[in-house]
């Protein structure tokens, strides 16, 4: 069996575009985000452009199996901005014809009949920042939108996914913020879900270094989360959607049968894929120059609007992170991502992609934590945790990786 | 060699009063050292002696002074250790000379190791030679100090010698001063041979060397030498001297100082302050002074990795080849797995070879906290010495435990008495003298349990003197105390590493301190852990560390896998540093909780 299978480069391709622009820069937020008035968005089309025909200058064309469009606010582009870069893509490629093309946007920043637009305009899958249903933990949050502006978006979904216009359809909902109670968060769910939606990711609220509310959080302006309810959210979260036929599939994500978002499958399963925009981060077969036992490489694109613009012009990129991926790296991201799916790491696959022998010691490393007791299954070709062990999983990743 | 014109003086100081810069200079002044070849500290061979300012072992070096008098002298300088951890050896390479240069800091004055050398130098005998030195500082007072000599110490300060090292001031007083104060060595050179072993050191290529001095007769290359305590015979292959080149000799006569090689395989094969003697015309009586060295503190010492076991095992038997004061033997604790039980003269000592284990060997350690020698007399009668709180008899056999009192010896100025004092009378101390050497400054004298000073009390008396009270000890003898033993318990079960051994009025506040401190130090597992604190089976305290309810990433952070990865090596990097006991993870700082738990 050859441990090359990775460096080939992939059948299909995966593509990741950010947009960086918001209209207001959330509490909570920790992604490569601008907050402006006016947001530039066909000079940042311009540039993305740019970005592609550099970057696909060494890449072999494949056909495109899925596209998100994250941010930020992609929802702000416009959908003659969004048809142009779907156009492109089709060009290079080609789109699959059932390729997942996602479009994340926020219920404050949509005029009624926007999301049609843009489903007009090639866009398949819609992930909307729900967040709260609840005016006051809307605010809370930070949130520009509130309760009324949710559910207008989340009806016109409704709509859209019965006429077959959307494909398929995701929200987001934040939970633990310090108040909310379990009640609260049934309702949340409850109300989203009942507007049909195959898809819900639901995050619990986290305290990130460097960011507002961990400023405030540290001078006593707000509570932290408390740990331990989020935990029992964590826990009750199953039952809550399995009511409306949604299943966790990954630790924050839940859909219906055939709606799990193909392109975080993506990342989660080791797939390569294609990233464009600012801090943006892409996984691509080994460079020409790169050392034995490079199975790939991850870059991510600088977080500086000016520097990637003014590289990008020049017909280069800028990135502030380049790692060379090998076999052993790969299998603790694998083991990283793979252990948050309930399926569970697909060993038969990572054994084809890296080879035999890295996989061999995660195996030896999984039997022994399985024999003090941790929560896990190890199947022939499969490892993967117990329910239970969900909220416990970093601890558990610890002593695998 | 004529007698008559040799003079042996070692230099005793306080820690950085300037020992070895004024050895520097002598060494240069007598031509032994071109200047360009002066490496500073050069009696310091160890990078940590360098580092420390510490001299750990024994140099004797020859060099040779025309004095003023048209007389060329031999002077064997014999640089001492330091520190009174190693008084025994201090003691015996004092005793190999007939003078000593007290060099004292123009600046900070008479400080606790002047006064325990100035002991040592008075047992022996010594004629002492004050040197004043860094004169040339701002701050200078060699009046004060002066004074401080002659009140504190009571010794003529009169003929004291004003000298700066750094400088090369007063350097030249200096060595007339030894060869007009310092008496020559008297001795028979013609009754049978008696040299003194002042110290041993291992060597890759010659086996073990020792540095002697001879007392009466002469030992001759080829000569069969029988050592008087040891009772072990060997042959003189070769005799040198350093200068501090080496340099080989036929013989040593009496009052010289020089090296003997005579194949001897481990340091532990010779004792320092033994006598020498010929193996056909034996003396009929040994030198005086001989004492077996006793090791004072125990620490244990354990790899943090198991696998790393043989690794610290070959380490330590090669830093034990040098160090005969040492001592060590397999241990096995249900915590912390295999290792070692390790004895020290003090604390100064175990704080070196611990360093010396990480820094040149590369090993990463688990020490456990320092505990002194016990002795206990059980019920039957029999009486054992423990170092670990774990060998401790159950209590019902006990009939009474002895521990170490010593004699600490704490310079300081005056305005921190109340302070010292309470800090003494906290740590059982009682105080048996207090005298002033100058209205500003004092020398208290305690008896104290060796036990109350392992832990913190040198760190808690510089914070309160705002670091200028200094100290030093000495062992007095052993004394029953009313002690028990105090348990930690993680998890239900006992960790035999974190038991010691209280006094018993201080047992509940010791155990709640050292629980408290643990919940701090021991992260949040899997399921809930309970540490508690027990003396017997009664438990006096006790905290939970809740279970760790929620360790989960939200999100993935998109396509961000390097980040993500990146958080998970951080975590496993804090992981890897801990040891596992029982179920629970143990961070390397809960072994030695027990050394400050009074901070919070």
């Amino acid at each position: 069996m050859t441990a090359a299978a990775m460096t080939q480069p992939p059948a299909t391709w995966a593509v990741y575009v950010h947009f960086p622009y918001c209209l207001h820069r959330c509490a909570y937020c920790d992604f490569a985000t601008i907050a402006v008035r006016d947001v530039p968005r066909e000079a940042y089309l311009a540039s993305i452009v740019q970005e592609f025909t550099t970057r696909t200058r060494d890449l072999p064309a494949a056909p495109i199996a899925s596209v998100f469009l994250g941010g930020g606010t992609p929802s702000l582009w416009g959908p003659r901005n969004i048809s142009d870069l779907l156009e492109m893509l089709h060009r290079w490629g080609g789109l699959l014809p059932d390729a997942e093309i996602t479009l994340e946007a926020n219920p404050g920043t949509l005029e009624s009949g926007d999301l049609r637009a843009y489903a007009s305009a090639g866009i398949r899958r819609v992930s909307v920042g729900i967040q709260a249903l609840d005016d006051g933990r809307l605010a809370a949050l930070d949130r520009i939108h509130d309760a009324g502006a949710a559910r207008r978006t989340l009806a016109e979904i409704a709509d859209l996914l019965a006429s077959g216009r959307l494909r398929s359809a995701s929200a987001d909902l934040l939970f633990g913020a310090p108040g909310q109670t379990m009640q609260d968060l049934q309702r949340d769910v409850d109300a989203v879900l009942g507007y049909g939606l195959p898809h819900l990711s639901a995050y619990s609220l986290t305290v990130e270094a460097g960011t507002p509310l961990a400023g405030q959080v540290a001078r006593g302006l707000r509570k932290a989360p408390d740990d331990d309810l989020q935990s029992d959210m964590l826990d009750a979260l199953p039952k809550m959607t399995a009511g409306h036929g949604l299943h966790r599939y990954e630790v924050s994500n839940f859909a219906t049968e055939g709606h799990q978002c193909r392109h975080n499958l993506t990342y989660w399963t080791g797939g390569r894929y294609l990233a464009l925009g600012v801090g943006a981060h892409g996984f691509l077969p080994p460079r020409q120059d790169a050392a034995a036992g490079v199975l790939g490489h991850r870059y991510g694109n600088t977080r500086s609007h000016a520097a990637w613009s003014a590289a990008v012009g020049k017909g280069r990129v800028c990135e502030e992170i380049q790692e060379d991926i090998d076999a052993e790296t790969h299998v603790t991201e694998r083991l990283m991502t793979g252990l948050r799916l309930a399926a569970g790491v697909d060993l038969a696959a990572l054994r084809r992609d890296v080879g035999d022998q890295p996989c061999e010691a995660l195996v030896l490393r999984a039997e022994r934590a399985v024999r003090r007791g941790r929560p896990l299954e190890l199947e022939a070709d499969w490892l993967r945790l117990r329910p239970e062990g969900v909220r416990l999983l970093d601890a558990i990743l610890t002593e695998l990786a | 060699m004529k007698a008559k014109n040799i003079r042996n003086f070692s230099i005793i100081a306080h820690i950085d009063h300037g020992k070895s810069t004024l050895a520097d200079r002598i060494l240069e002044m007598t031509g032994a050292v071109e200047k360009r070849d002066m490496q500073a500290q050069f009696l310091d061979s160890m990078d940590i002696e360098r580092e420390r300012g510490i001299t750990i072992k024994s140099q004797a070096v020859r060099l040779h002074y025309t004095a003023k008098d048209g007389e060329t002298y031999t002077l064997h300088l014999i640089d001492t250790p330091g520190h009174v951890d190693f008084g025994y050896e201090v003691s015996r390479s004092l005793a190999a000379c007939e003078g000593a240069l007290l060099v004292v800091d123009a600046v900070q004055g008479v400080e606790a190791q002047t006064l325990a050398n100035v002991y040592l130098a008075i047992d022996a005998d010594l004629t002492l030679i004050p040197v004043i030195n860094k004169i040339d500082l701002p701050a200078a007072d060699p009046e004060e100090v002066k004074r401080e000599i002659e009140e504190g110490i009571g010794l003529d300060a009169h003929e004291a010698v004003m000298a700066s090292a750094k400088s090369g001031i007063g350097i030249q007083d200096t060595l007339e001063a030894v060869v007009r104060l310092i008496p020559p060595p008297e001795g028979d050179p013609e009754a049978p041979l008696r040299a003194m072993v002042f110290d041993s050191q291992y060597d890759a290529y010659r086996g073990v060397i020792i540095q002697v001095r001879v007392f009466d007769g002469t030992v001759t290359k080829g000569d069969k030498i029988f050592f008087m305590s040891g009772g072990t015979e060997y042959e003189v292959q070769e005799i040198r001297v350093r200068t501090p080149k080496e340099v080989v000799v036929d013989n040593l006569s009496v009052g010289e100082v020089g090296i003997l090689v005579c194949g001897i395989k481990t340091v532990r094969d010779v004792r320092v302050g033994d006598t020498i003697t010929h193996a056909r015309r034996k003396a009929a009586e040994a030198l005086q002074g001989f004492k077996e060295i006793q090791q004072m503190v125990y620490s244990g010492i354990f790899p943090v990795e198991s696998t790393e076991y043989q690794n610290l095992r070959d380490a330590i038997e090669k830093l034990a080849l040098n160090d005969s004061s040492f001592s060590w033997e397999p241990e096995t604790s249900g915590a912390l797995g295999f290792g070692f039980r390790c004895g020290f003269l003090g604390l100064l000592h175990m704080e070196v070879f611990q360093e010396r284990l990480e820094r040149e060997y590369d090993v990463d350690l688990i020490t456990t906290a320092p505990s002194v020698i016990y002795r206990v007399e059980k019920v039957d009668g029999t009486i054992m010495e423990l170092s670990n709180p774990g060998d401790l008899p159950v209590s019902g056999d006990i009939k009474i435990i002895r521990e170490p009192f010593i004699r600490c010896t704490i310079p300081t100025p005056s305005e921190y008495i109340g302070p010292v004092v309470k800090l003494c009378t906290e740590r059982r101390g009682v105080q048996k003298d207090m005298k002033y050497m100058s209205p500003k400054r004092v020398v208290l004298e305690y008896e104290m349990p060796l036990a109350e000073i392992i832990f913190d009390f040198f760190d808690k008396l510089k914070t309160v003197t705002r670091g200028y009270a200094s100290l030093d000890y000495e062992f007095l003898e052993f004394r029953a105390g009313d002690l028990v033993k105090l348990d930690i318990l993680l998890h239900s079960e006992v960790v035999d590493a974190l038991s010691v051994i209280v006094h018993r009025d201080a047992a509940y506040t010791k155990g709640k301190a050292l629980v408290a401190k643990l919940r701090k130090v021991i992260p949040r597992q899997q399921f809930d852990v309970a540490i508690q604190a027990a003396v017997g089976a009664r438990i006096i305290s006790r905290e939970t560390v809740k279970a760790l309810r929620k360790d989960v990433t939200a999100k993935c952070y998109g396509g961000d896998i390097s980040r993500k990865r990146k958080l998970l090596e951080k975590q496993k990097a804090g992981k890897r540093r801990m040891k596992q006991v029982g179920a629970v993870d143990v961070p390397q700082e809960a072994f030695l909780a027990v050394l400050s738990t009074d901070d919070d």
